[in-house]
């Protein structure tokens, strides 16, 4: 997929969003219909979206990351956003339907994107505990305290494995900064 | 010491990616972020959890053709002020530097505070100023008339005295300050001991020095004993001094809207505290009895 339209976004070309809509119209609706209570907000919070994506298309810097995560990342904030300020759920099967049934994920080829592909791979060396915590959170949206009852677990503990899977995944992506790597040595 | 300090900032970022902070989290977060600016911009963590977020994601349901039309009305309304800007600006031939660097100053007026567009923003006050001398002809011309003679003029009206202009509710003023400014600001207000207890949003403009707040869940406040009071923490202010937003009081369940009235100049707002106070509110707050924060 050409990493320019952002650019031209950013640039007030509007043809570019056609383009937009064309490259990224799927994978906003998917997550928005995922991270939505009812098919009516999630068509209002795809709106809200791409507004957002035209404002933050400037600050996209394809050295970090490829247009697809970074208009995921536009998204999931527009989505959280909504949902913590109406104190809602996303419409998803329980936690305990998910908790019993295996993710049957796609093969890492069939991913969205590079940095999708290299997440995947990056969670199957995490520990079981903070794989299947960090998928019941980001990809399911169920909320610390949710998973902490499910998994019968320390809210605390609920979180430690949460931030550490998250940290670590960026690090296997090459996305933490290099003052800290610096800060680190 | 250093070490350890980035080490928190790091958990309240991760914690902030996946779950959200509580207010508290959130200042300790501001603090941090201080001491480390070059986090500021860093978006990491997020790009790391948007990459997650992707797994097994279907994406081969395209965009209702209803919803596309409206994300394409919308895109109208968004470029349209910046179309016009390039055809007022643009008369020399374009070369690409030209066009890329309007096009960077055209960006970061969206995402960031407004850059300096002389001719533009002259253009803007000369209509205006032709707006207000058109209002002060009308105004003239209807008001300085006998009133015998606007009756005349009018037959239609029934009612021989002057309508007033209608004042604008607090609800109108509300929505027109979402819809006219981009640097309008709209944020949950969250009690501080529980932040999923959404008590309402704050609005506010930091061009136009206005806002207001919006509750839905603030309990009535028994005025012979305390006052609601609001504070704008100022980043150029010691957060111990707040500026006041103004007092209030809640008398009735329901929606209720509050203008936010700020006793001095708010140069960068960085979160909005309610506070309980003695009736008609205080100069300084302790602070003790904060019910709502809101974090900008």
């Amino acid at each position: 997929m050409a990493q320019v339209t952002l650019k031209r976004i950013a640039a007030g070309d509007k043809s570019a969003v056609q383009d937009c809509l064309n490259n990224y119209g799927g994978l906003v609706w998917s997550l928005a219909r995922r991270m939505s209570p009812n098919s009516n907000e999630a068509e209002d919070a795809v709106q809200e979206i791409f507004i957002d994506i035209w404002k933050n298309a400037a600050r996209f810097d394809e050295t970090q990351s490829s247009e697809t995560t970074f208009v995921a990342m536009i998204a999931r904030r527009r989505l959280i956003d909504r949902l913590r300020k109406t104190n809602r759920q996303p419409n998803t099967d329980s936690l305990e339907d998910i908790l019993a049934e295996p993710s049957n994920g796609k093969d890492n080829d069939l991913q969205v994107s590079v940095e999708a592909k290299e997440a995947a791979q990056a969670m199957k060396h995490l520990r079981p505990e903070q794989r299947q915590i960090l998928h019941l959170s980001i990809v399911q949206g169920f909320s610390h305290q949710e998973i902490a009852d499910a998994l019968k677990m320390p809210l605390g503990t609920v979180k430690t494995h949460a931030r550490r899977g998250l940290i670590q995944v960026r690090e296997f992506l090459g996305l933490d900064s290099d003052f800290e790597k610096e800060a680190t040595v | 010491m250093k070490n350890l300090q980035k080490d928190r900032l790091l958990e309240l970022l991760a914690d902030q990616t996946i779950f959200g902070l509580s207010a508290e989290e959130l200042m300790e977060l501001e603090k941090s972020k201080k001491q480390f600016p070059e986090w500021e911009k860093d978006f990491s963590l997020e790009l790391t959890a948007a990459a997650i977020g992707l797994f097994d994601l279907d994406v081969s349901d395209d965009l209702p053709a209803s919803l596309r039309a409206e994300v394409f009305a919308r895109a109208d309304e968004f470029f349209a002020p910046q179309e016009e800007l390039q055809n007022v600006v643009n008369f020399t031939p374009r070369t690409e530097k030209t066009i890329g660097s309007m096009a960077t100053e055209t960006v970061g007026n969206i995402t960031e505070t407004a850059p300096t567009r002389p001719f533009w923003q002259w253009l803007g006050w000369a209509f205006a100023a032709a707006a207000c001398v058109a209002l002060a002809i009308n105004l003239w011309t209807t008001r300085s008339r006998p009133q015998t003679e606007i009756v005349q003029n009018t037959p239609v009206i029934q009612t021989p005295t002057p309508t007033p202009t209608p004042k604008m509710s607090v609800e109108q003023e509300l929505a027109q300050l979402l819809a006219a400014e981009d640097d309008t600001v709209e944020i949950p207000l969250a009690d501080p001991k529980n932040t999923k207890e959404v008590l309402g949003e704050m609005v506010w403009s930091n061009k136009l020095q206005k806002g207001y707040a919006r509750f839905r869940n603030l309990p009535a406040n028994d005025i012979a004993k305390e006052s609601y009071q609001l504070w704008i923490v100022d980043e150029s202010q010691n957060p111990k001094t707040p500026i006041s937003g103004g007092v209030f009081n809640i008398s009735a369940t329901g929606e209720v809207i509050v203008p936010i009235d700020p006793q001095l100049t708010v140069k960068k707002p960085v979160m909005i505290a309610i506070t309980k106070e003695k009736p008609g509110g205080v100069v300084v707050s302790k602070q003790e009895k904060v019910v709502a924060l809101a974090k900008i």
